[in-house]
């Protein structure tokens, strides 16, 4: 069973290593990453210095504080430097795709596998929690989370990973009633395997390939929530840099100071569009009806 | 067997129908082309003002509706802050103990249906209702004063002594005691008269569907789209007003309204600090401004722990730099507060004194140094919005404590949470602002710090020493007296104290097309509409 | 099939009585009181208990909604704290508005994504097929807010050639929904083209081909309808979700819809009108979802429902 295991992960790093826009978006996201640890090397500037004198000034113009001596992306609105703002802000943006992917996969996986495996008023329970989560306008549920708990960046996790796992629990759900009736699962029950070891031995491996996806796919959406919670006023606690909370800031000067907008917009942009691209790729190699 | 261009085709066909059809989830429908003849003013709102009874709710939008469908005993004189008969035919009488208030009407007043009349029993049932234990009153305070009012609001009376219907156009109000502010009481739009007749026969849809007696009529009403005002033909002012009708929109989002205004589609807006100085320096718009009655400030609760400490409340006095964060994050458009009450509020400090702390770096660290509070965290409260002028100054005062060794942490709530922990007293600190309901000091200094009120406001100030004051200065009649008071307050509450940090001042501005005249701007906020008119263009 | 949709309109009361008591212990683990709230700068404790006892406030939270859910089961959602007007007449007038524009923006991204879906997988590894596809994964990467104000400034203010803002006749939809249509037309291509290279790759399209069809009337008449099956997902998903949506869109248009109806009333904690709005649009969803599970039966023939 080990053996199988690791062939698939083999197999699909090798699988995406043969599609260019694979490499490209992987080694995009990994300089995305390295940017978030190294973040305070890289910024030239403690993202939350201000000098108020020289607000809103275009990419280029000379600051007091910077390492290069100038704005490079320019300044915000109480004269900060927006490019170390949006390296450090990649750690936001990454640690919530991340997380509230996390615990989307955590409580989808644990309530899937539950309800598939066991069935019975124990699947019903759940997959009706389920269609009440799935019902349930998602961004008013986040809103209203936010509103429970404060705006924080661990609230933000909080609010984003809570309201996607219905639809991960479906897909689990699916997958463990598919594998629990094949004959290596019947054959581990029937040598006395318990039901916890059945499930994280025997079945989640094998139905890790479209939860690979969904959670790839899912990490754009969680950035993109981070921004549209922020647009209504509920991102993370200021003066904490996020991308989402300067595209909001930054809105209301979108006529004046242009450059305040589009730095982090871009980079929220090129984020997703990675994540989305990598997404696509592993759908492509790991959903077998593509698979030729 | 082309099924490819057939199908583009039907979407295509059933996307530009749905685009023509769809006229039906829009009640106005070409409604705007036909009214845009002259005098018709365009203006917008971020908020819909969702009722217009003033009795029931506090917010500007809800009061300058009020000011345009319903008339107060007293007003401003246009644009200032004195005084003059609205309803009424002539200054009140006030009998020597400043206790027995003699009203006249005006004769012949009517609403806007032309044929109801307004009388001195719609002041008492005006009255009543606001007071009424069972009603939607919302500004009780307002008639608090009057003798009788205290037992009709607990239910223990059916009626009010205080006051006294004579005839149709004559009333007494009687006061429990002497009370200086209660004429400017009467001007406040909460307290325009209500005709019984007319509320009555509107039961239930009084709040959407109100009749009054002021300029203009509620003509119609579409929630979160739009109201349209039109001129009241019965209005008891001659010649007024001058527009035919108002249409305001309801547009939540403030930069997409700026948007429309400079695209003509508005006659006039209220302009976003952000875009203030490409709006003015570019010369196309009137540029309407006045020194508003509000004071910006940094509110220190009293019962917080973090805030014990004298020193660290004065070094948080010493260490912002107000005129930095005027003359930067409000582009020149405030001035600095050296006390509490606004500068122009009779009664008050004139502008540029007060007791507040000078600026002072050096020494505020030195001071939290000597609490031994350096690095310590303090944190304050603000409602959810960001890269207003508020967030902005919270984002500075951040930065300028971290340079005397403390750390000021912004939690964010949204409005309703934060109005319920600050009317308990448990909001922690917060950047707050205060616009002058009447203008008088003690609508600012007994609100926040006399200690029947300063818990509302999450002050938590107890001084019985400054209580004696208030109370002193409320039931004076003598103008300098009562000045002398408010200042002591002031010297206490601000220097002495350090209970609040003033911060600033803001200057209130309204953008308008070129060809409308005539806006009229009180320093209460309040915009007024009569007078104004249209060139053609 | 008839059978199988009442019996899921049948399901949809319990899970819409789920969706009404976790609104319910939502809104009461808020912090946020109504009547404080409507009070405003003026939190005098007396008016705070009259109006917290005239809205109903002061009865024991079981009561309360028990109450709400035997008016609701009779079709009372109540009345609304600030707007006083019955909960069920704001849906009536805002759910109106907010389906016109959901529904002309599900047109454009079904014209629009439709065919460029079919182009790009008909052209399969071309120029035409990476190039759209970018274009499309760019306006999915975009935040919505972006995409608005970039056509305000360019169609509304620069050009001059739709309204900016506002809801006062048929051309004001056009505007949100070009800017929530593009979306929808990004998503709609993914998944067309996907499943179009899916189906191509099956059985019967390769017996079609063996039999010496030509390629086009393979392509329109044996893919094309099995391809459409995840874009009607996708477009229930998408309508289901129209409040989701529209919260962000109707406020930067200044609609007056659902969406901006119920950001407000949870902002100012109007719990009548949130309870209504939030049930409504779960009934709306689970509307859709049958729709859409319905319509997989009409497309796919092979598709039963027991």
């Amino acid at each position: 069973m080990k053996e199988r295991a690791e062939h698939f992960w083999w197999d699909l790093a090798r699988r995406l290593l043969r599609r260019p826009v694979a490499v490209v978006s992987l080694f995009f996201i990994a300089a995305l990453v390295l940017v978030a640890i190294f973040a305070s090397f890289l910024a030239p500037a403690n993202p939350n210095q201000q000098e108020l004198l020289s607000r809103l000034a275009p990419p280029g113009s000379p600051s007091d504080f910077t390492r290069t001596g100038t704005f490079i992306l320019g300044s915000d609105q109480v004269g900060r430097d927006i490019l170390s703002r949006i390296l450090y802000g990649s750690r936001i943006s990454l640690a919530v795709g991340l997380v509230a992917v996390s615990i989307e996969l955590f409580l989808g996986t644990l309530m899937g596998a539950l309800a598939g495996y066991f069935g019975g008023w124990v699947d019903t329970a759940i997959m009706r929690l389920a269609d009440i989560m799935f019902a349930f306008p998602s961004l008013l549920f986040a809103i209203a989370v936010m509103y429970a708990l404060g705006p924080s960046l661990f609230n933000v996790f909080v609010a984003l990973g809570v309201t996607g796992w219905a639809g991960l629990a479906r897909l689990v759900r699916g997958e463990v009633l598919r594998l629990k009736t094949q004959e290596f699962v019947e054959a581990a029950k029937a040598a006395g395997s318990t039901h916890g070891r059945l499930i994280l031995k025997h079945i989640l491996p094998n139905a890790v390939a479209p939860l690979i996806v969904a959670a790839t796919l899912g990490i754009p959406g969680a950035i993109m929530g981070e921004a549209a919670l922020s647009f209504l006023g509920l991102g993370v606690q200021p003066p904490t840099p996020s991308w989402g909370s300067m595209i909001y800031e930054a809105r209301s000067y979108i006529r004046v100071a242009p450059w305040f907008s589009i730095w982090p917009g871009l980079a929220i942009m090129a984020t997703v569009f990675a994540f989305n691209l990598l997404g696509d790729a592993l759908r492509d190699i790991l959903d077998p009806r593509l698979r030729q | 067997m082309k099924r490819l261009p057939w199908l583009t085709f039907t979407v295509l066909t059933a996307a530009l129908l749905m685009f023509t059809a769809c006229g039906g989830g829009s009640p106005s429908g070409t409604g705007s082309e036909t009214t845009t003849a002259d005098q018709v003013l365009h203006d917008w709102l971020t908020t819909d003002p969702k009722t217009f009874d003033v009795q029931g709710d506090t917010t500007i939008a809800v009061y300058e509706m009020g000011r345009n469908l319903f008339s107060t005993l007293l007003r401003y004189k246009k644009g200032s802050l004195e005084l003059e008969p609205e309803l009424l035919a002539k200054m009140p009488e006030i009998s020597p103990d400043g206790l027995t208030y003699s009203f006249e009407l005006k004769d012949g007043i009517v609403a806007s249906d032309g044929t109801t009349r307004l009388t001195a029993h719609d002041v008492l049932f005006t009255i009543k209702r606001m007071l009424d234990p069972g009603g939607n009153g919302a500004s009780p305070w307002l008639f608090e004063p009057i003798k009788g009012a205290k037992d009709f609001m607990e239910g223990k009376a059916q009626d009010i002594p205080g006051v006294i219907v004579q005839d149709d156009t004559h009333f007494q109000i009687i006061l429990e005691a002497p009370y200086a502010p209660f004429l400017q009481y009467l001007a406040v739009p909460a307290a325009s008269i209500y005709i019984e007749s007319l509320v009555t026969a509107a039961g239930e849809n009084w709040a959407t569907q109100p009749v009054g007696t002021g300029p203009f009529y509620l003509d119609s009403y579409a929630p979160d789209q739009k109201i349209v005002l039109k001129k009241n033909p019965h209005y008891f002012e001659a010649g007024l007003p001058k527009l035919d009708a108002v249409e305001i929109r309801i547009i939540p989002d403030e930069a997409t309204g700026l948007l429309d205004f400079e695209k003509g589609t508005f006659d006039i807006t209220s302009i976003p600090d952000t875009d203030f100085d490409r709006i003015t320096a570019s010369g196309k718009y009137t540029i309407l401004k006045n020194d508003a009655l509000n004071t910006y400030f940094f509110l220190l609760n009293m019962d917080n722990p973090q805030f014990a400490d004298i020193r660290v409340r004065q070094a948080i006095a010493m260490a912002i730099d107000k005129e930095k964060i005027v003359q930067t994050l409000l582009g020149g458009r405030g001035s600095v507060a050296h006390a509490f009450v606004t500068p122009g509020i009779p009664g008050a400090l004139p502008a540029g004194q007060g007791p507040a702390l000078p600026y002072d770096p050096e020494k505020a660290k030195a001071l939290v140094e000597e609490a031994g509070a350096s690095g310590k965290t303090i944190t304050i409260w603000q409602i959810g919005k960001a890269g207003d002028s508020a967030s902005n100054t919270n984002l500075a005062i951040q930065e300028m404590l971290r340079g005397i060794g403390l750390e000021l942490k912004v939690e964010i709530r949204d409005r309703s949470a934060y109005f319920e922990a600050r009317a308990k007293g448990e909001i922690p600190g917060y950047q707050g602002n205060w616009w002058a309901d009447f203008p008088d000091p003690d609508n600012y200094l007994w609100t926040f710090f006399h200690s029947s009120s300063s818990q509302r406001y999450s002050s938590n100030y107890q001084n019985p020493e400054v209580d004696a004051l208030l109370e002193a200065a409320l039931v004076s009649s003598d103008p300098k007296e009562r000045a002398r008071l408010y200042q002591q307050v002031e010297d206490i509450v601000v220097g002495e104290d350090v209970a609040v940090v003033p911060l600033y001042h803001l200057q209130q501005f309204r953008a308008l097309q070129p060809n409308v005249k005539d806006v009229v701007m009180y320093q209460t906020g309040l915009v007024d509409y009569r007078w104004t008119y249209k060139e053609s263009r | 099939m008839l059978r199988y949709a009442i019996r899921r309109l049948l399901w949809a009361i319990p899970v819409l009585v789920g969706v009404t008591l976790v609104t319910f212990i939502l809104l009461h683990i808020v912090p946020g009181d109504p009547a404080l709230n409507m009070l405003g700068e003026h939190p005098d404790p007396q008016t705070v208990e009259k109006l917290r006892r005239q809205l109903g406030l002061d009865r024991p939270l079981p009561q309360q909604y028990w109450d709400f859910l035997s008016h609701a089961a009779v079709g009372d959602l109540g009345t609304s704290y600030y707007r006083k007007v019955p909960v069920t007449q704001l849906i009536a007038q805002r759910f109106p508005v907010t389906a016109t524009i959901a529904l002309s923006a599900m047109a454009v991204g079904a014209a629009l994504g439709l065919s460029t879906g079919i182009l790009a997988g008909v052209r399969h590894r071309t120029f035409w097929d990476t190039g759209s596809m970018a274009v499309a994964l760019a306006f999915i990467s975009a935040p919505i807010f972006w995409t608005a104000l970039l056509a305000q400034l360019l169609l509304g203010f620069r050009w001059g050639i739709l309204p900016i803002s506002g809801w006062e006749g048929p051309i004001y939809v056009v505007m949100p929904a070009l800017v929530l249509g593009t979306r929808y037309a990004a998503s709609i291509a993914r998944y067309t083209r996907s499943s179009l290279l899916e189906v191509i790759r099956q059985d019967y399209i390769r017996t079609a081909r063996a039999k010496g069809l030509g390629e086009r009337v393979i392509i329109y008449r044996h893919t094309l309808k099995n391809a459409l099956i995840p874009v009607v997902t996708i477009m229930g998903l998408e309508l289901g979700g129209l409040l989701t949506g529209s919260i962000l869109t109707e406020t930067i248009f200044g609609i007056p819809g659902l969406g901006l109806l119920t950001l407000d009333a949870l902002t100012s904690r109007d719990m009548p009108l949130v309870q209504g709005t939030v049930v409504f649009t779960a009934f709306v969803f689970v509307i859709s979802n049958l729709v859409v599970d319905l319509s997989y039966a009409w497309l796919n023939p092979r598709i039963r429902y027991a």
